[in-house]
């Protein structure tokens, strides 16, 4: 792989929490507009390495550089000016704000605008335009106004996405987007995440346990076994693996 | 009459002051206990200064500037501090405060304090200064429902939920905590400096552990970051008390049957909004 390409790029990475080495020595490059996979099995390092890319987990030894920049002494917030968006296995919108606000929180800070703008009217129409935008892409416009804890799994998955759609950045690093979900929705999720990467042009790691739903999305994936890269390929390549198969089905039939 | 206008000045005095609790509490959950610091420096620092001669205007300049150390302080410990150990750090704080004040007799008079404090000639009279009070308490509402309804206030309901994603999004949570905090303890500034032309003595008691009590007591029971919630909260706090005034009990009693009541509705509110109030883990 030509490290001059890579959008960002992983050297020896390590992260340990305690005595337990999480992450050990996982070297990885990805090129801009790439949609790549990391699967695993439980406590595999999964969360973490997204958790180490933007700035949330600690590094033992290793360096991340993105966009040809060193981002290691970067704080997650800074990291996400940078051009790093996330999304959280766990709570990924504001249960507590209306669900219009969740899209208003990522809009301004991707927007740039000057404080003073949000006491005009010109900010609030331009607020508005966007929110319902946004909303109505997702099919949740009917809860612009509700609060978004009220949502059910799949409804918090799309308005995190929707939310994601805004990010003026380059990588966006997505963690479970199934998780919760009723099978119903996991379509219109599978479709939001293809149009970030198309339309959007945003390059995307993927966190994710249905490999299904993951080989249809992803260019490459990467299996991490026990804190270490076991094997990355394409994932019809992937897919044969006997030991992947194992961990996954319980046979490497 | 007198009595209604010192209730009044009362509840704008807490009003103020909890204005700031509620910012950093109920808004932000961040556990800032630091508030009686500021509010009896500030009452200190102006008090101080006018008995060294200068104008209303420098008094108050000087302390506002001392306020301003003082928040710069609390928010150095907030961004190298886990979050119980700010707490313990701000609680802290009133001791030392309070022991400092104790010591430095010369200065502070001590534990006999100071007396004698004259009011402001536009504010010379309890009905003026109640009224004046009242105004501000209206003013601190309106600054606290325009900075909810702003970006930063979006960002401190935010942050109580989950500072993690807000980050992520690109907000520093340091700067919002930090503006929660140096808000907070100017508005508890002002509070002390009304407060003071009120009682017109100034003692170590004034910005005390009752005093931190009765401001959490206010900020809890407004755990929503709404305004009204704010404005009931500081009525019953202020009013309840009020109501054993005529049921002619011991004066002894009557203080710790207040404590009591405190204590009940604390019990009351955490119990039924714990999960709102109290910062929860965090899974990312």
């Amino acid at each position: 792989m030509d490290k001059q390409e890579d959008l960002i790029r992983l050297e020896n990475l390590s992260v340990k929490f305690g005595k337990q080495m999480v992450l050990d020595n996982v070297s990885l490059g990805i090129k801009a507009g790439e949609v790549v996979g990391l699967i695993g099995p439980n406590g595999c390092g999964k969360t973490t390495l997204l958790n180490a890319i933007s700035g949330f987990a600690p590094l033992e030894t290793g360096t991340i550089s993105f966009a040809g920049r060193d981002i290691m002494n970067l704080a997650p917030d800074q990291r996400a000016v940078l051009g790093i968006g996330r999304s959280f296995q766990h709570a990924g919108v504001f249960k507590e704000l209306s669900v219009s606000d969740n899209i208003i929180i990522g809009a301004e800070k991707a927007e740039k605008f000057p404080w003073f703008w949000m006491f005009s009217t010109r900010y609030r129409e331009k607020m508005d335009k966007i929110v319902n935008n946004t909303l109505a892409d997702v099919g949740l416009s009917v809860h612009k106004k509700s609060l978004a804890g009220i949502l059910s799994g799949g409804q918090i998955r799309l308005l995190e996405l929707a939310r994601l759609q805004l990010f003026k950045g380059k990588l966006l690093l997505i963690d479970e987007p199934t998780a919760g979900v009723a099978p119903a929705l996991r379509q219109q999720l599978a479709k939001t995440i293809k149009k970030l990467n198309q339309e959007y042009g945003f390059t995307i790691i993927i966190v994710e346990h249905d490999l299904k739903f993951l080989f249809d999305l992803v260019d490459r994936a990467v299996v991490l076994v026990d804190g270490r890269k076991y094997i990355e390929g394409r994932p019809e390549e992937i897919q044969k693996d006997a030991r992947l198969k194992e961990i996954y089905f319980g046979t490497s039939e | 009459m007198g009595y209604l206008y010192t209730q009044l000045a009362r509840f704008s005095e807490a009003a103020i002051m909890s204005m700031g609790a509620h910012l950093t509490i109920a808004v932000s959950g961040i556990f800032f206990m630091g508030i009686p610091v500021t509010f009896s420096l500030a009452a200190y620092a102006m008090v101080i200064s006018q008995n060294f001669g200068l104008p209303l205007i420098a008094a108050l300049g000087v302390a506002l500037g001392a306020v301003l150390v003082a928040s710069l302080i609390f928010v150095l410990a907030y961004l190298k501090l886990s979050a119980d150990s700010f707490t313990v750090f701000t609680l802290a704080s009133i001791l030392a405060f309070d022991a400092a004040l104790k010591s430095w007799d010369g200065l502070t008079g001590g534990v006999l304090g100071i007396a004698g404090i004259t009011r402001p000639a536009f504010v010379s009279t309890l009905v003026r200064l109640a009224w004046f009070q009242f105004g501000l308490a209206i003013l601190a509402f309106a600054v606290e429902q325009i900075i909810l309804k702003t970006r930063l206030g979006r960002a401190m309901q935010a942050m109580k939920e989950n500072k993690y994603l807000v980050e992520s999004l690109g907000v520093s949570s340091r700067r919002v905590g930090a503006s929660a905090i140096i808000i907070s303890s100017f508005v508890a500034a002002i509070a002390g400096i009304v407060a003071i032309w009120r009682i017109q003595f100034l003692d170590p008691s004034f910005g005390g552990i009752m005093l931190l009590i009765e401001v959490v007591t206010i900020a809890i029971i407004a755990a929503k970051p709404k305004v009204k919630w704010l404005a009931v909260a500081t009525l019953i706090i202020i009013l309840l008390p009020e109501a054993l005034r005529f049921l002619n009990l011991p004066s002894t009693i009557v203080g710790h049957l207040r404590n009591l009541i405190y204590a009940f509705i604390l019990l009351i509110m955490i119990k039924n909004i714990s999960e709102k109030l109290m910062p929860q883990k965090r899974f990312i």
